[in-house]
């Protein structure tokens, strides 16, 4: 292939490549990247880095729900990106991993850049950009883990588990290692906002003690204990959106919970109920620029708008995107939003 | 008393390729970034001609540049998908290298997303055959590329 500017062919005859160029950028990931196929100038365009930053620059790109979904027949990871607004969905390149299973996987992502960083329990650490829709290897996670979560705080990606912390630097693509927690966990949820990871390890049955729970510090790479009413009031999955910690309780209609750290109490949310009817469990949520994107069985998505209003009370409108019927045989295990 | 007529108030003319001669305004005519530099240097019996652009596409972006609304983002959103609404693709195209070539403000853009929006879902074939580009990839490199996005190729419209 010629990536020679002065000798490749025009991209479209007639037309200056830059008007070309502007052509391109605007058709919507991932059509794209089947029109590189289109001739050899269009294809070194489009696998451009630059290509991907016009598009940022000129506030073309949109975001998208990368779903990352378990297939009860082949007991294969597939990852499908939605387009929440068409309802579109595709689905995406496998991660080069060699045997991803649920829960033994976490994923977290940079939304701004297109990045999204899957590691497996066995050290394995990749990363998708949306720029290229490719999946490269990066430098590999310092411990091996089995249950374990990462969350994006500040362009840098956490690891926790019980015993350990590790932290990705993506700019340098190295690994640090923090202080660890030096506990065991039977189960994890992890949400991170404000520069703190917040970790449950949630009721269990007999649901005779308190659960336990942790806040991690990114910037002083400190551990705390978690406030008693944040840990006992977080009954469900938590979801940072809009600098709050909500929860999605697992009880009846699941109603939405918001923390209020002043109180350290949880306040239920006003406006829509949850669509539970459209909304089978197991579910995975993720808060991204004042929604929460909420996964169900079958690939479902609740898309919840919070607003908050001046006298805090908290509100949702719930969307539902229903999924096509062939999803019916996948189950979600984790769900990133990015810019592509 | 005499005054000469001010700069502004002479009207420039313009010579498409199929021969038709255009009056606009010196206004208009600098949002055409192409030929800006020529006005400057021009009277009113001087005639710039455009090789690429044909009558039918300089009536378009004129109708584009004197009926554009200067208010509401909502006003000039109507506007513009008026403006495109009637045209064939190939009119599209054929717009869109014209407006390529005078690089027109604002109409650039347009162009570039309404014909995004005519290939978004279409196959490799059509748009090459649209476009007029010729596919100089070997027969094992161009296997390789679609191989890499043989995902994205399920349900592309009919050409």
């Amino acid at each position: 292939m010629n990536d020679d500017n002065n000798e490749r062919e025009p991209l479209i005859p007639g037309l200056p490549d830059e008007v070309s160029e502007l052509c391109l950028v605007h058709l919507p990931y991932p059509y794209h990247f089947l029109l590189r196929s289109v001739s050899s100038s269009w294809n070194s365009t489009i696998t451009n880095p630059s290509f991907f930053n016009i598009k940022q620059s000129l506030s073309l790109s949109q975001s998208y729900l990368l779903i990352f979904a378990f297939h009860k027949l082949t007991s294969t990871i597939q990852c499908h990106a939605l387009h929440p607004s068409s309802a579109c969905c595709f689905l995406l390149p496998p991660p080069p991993l060699a045997a991803i299973s649920s829960p033994g996987f976490a994923c977290a992502a940079l939304p701004r850049q297109g990045k999204l960083f899957v590691m497996d329990g066995n050290k394995s650490n990749v990363v998708y950009n949306t720029a290229v829709n490719k999946w490269s290897p990066a430098s590999p996670m310092p411990t091996a883990k089995s249950l374990f979560a990462a969350e994006s705080v500040n362009g840098k990606i956490i690891t926790v588990d019980g015993s350990k912390t590790e932290i990705y630097y993506p700019e340098s693509d190295t690994w640090k290692i923090g202080i660890g927690l030096g506990d065991e966990l039977a189960s994890l949820d992890v949400v991170a906002v404000n520069g703190k990871v917040y970790l449950t390890e949630g009721w269990r049955w007999p649901f005779t003690f308190g659960p336990r729970g942790w806040v991690y510090d990114c910037e002083h790479d400190m551990w705390q204990m978690m406030k008693k009413g944040m840990r006992e009031g977080w009954t469900g999955i938590g979801v940072t959106v809009a600098g709050r910690i909500f929860v999605i309780t697992e009880y009846g209609d699941c109603p939405i919970k918001v923390y209020d750290e002043d109180s350290d109490t949880w306040q239920y949310v006003r406006g829509d109920k949850f669509p539970r009817d459209v909304m089978k469990r197991p579910y995975v949520l993720r808060g991204f620029e004042e929604k929460i994107y909420v996964v169900s069985d079958g690939l479902n998505v609740a898309i919840g708008s919070v607003v908050i209003c001046e006298d805090d009370v908290v509100r949702v409108r719930w969307e539902v995107v229903e999924a096509p019927k062939v999803f019916g045989e996948l189950s979600p295990s984790n769900c990133q939003v990015m810019y592509a | 008393m005499a005054e000469k007529a001010s700069p502004s108030s002479n009207s420039i003319s313009l010579k498409t390729v199929d021969g038709k001669i255009f009056k606009v305004s010196p206004a208009i005519a600098n949002q055409m970034l192409t030929i800006q530099p020529l006005i400057k240097d021009s009277d009113s019996s001087t005639i710039i001609s455009l090789p690429d652009v044909a009558a039918f596409h300089l009536t378009k972006i004129i109708e584009y540049l004197e009926g554009k609304p200067a208010a509401a983002p909502s006003a000039v959103d109507a506007f513009e998908a008026q403006f495109v609404k009637d045209l064939s693709p190939e009119e599209l195209k054929g717009l869109l290298i014209a407006v390529g070539y005078l690089k027109v403000n604002g109409l650039v853009d347009l162009m570039a997303n309404t014909v995004a929006k005519l290939i978004e879902n279409k196959s490799v074939e059509y748009v090459r055959k649209f476009f007029g580009v010729v596919n100089d990839f070997t027969p094992a490199e161009e296997a390789k590329c679609r191989q890499e996005h043989a995902w994205a190729f399920d349900g592309v419209d009919e050409d």
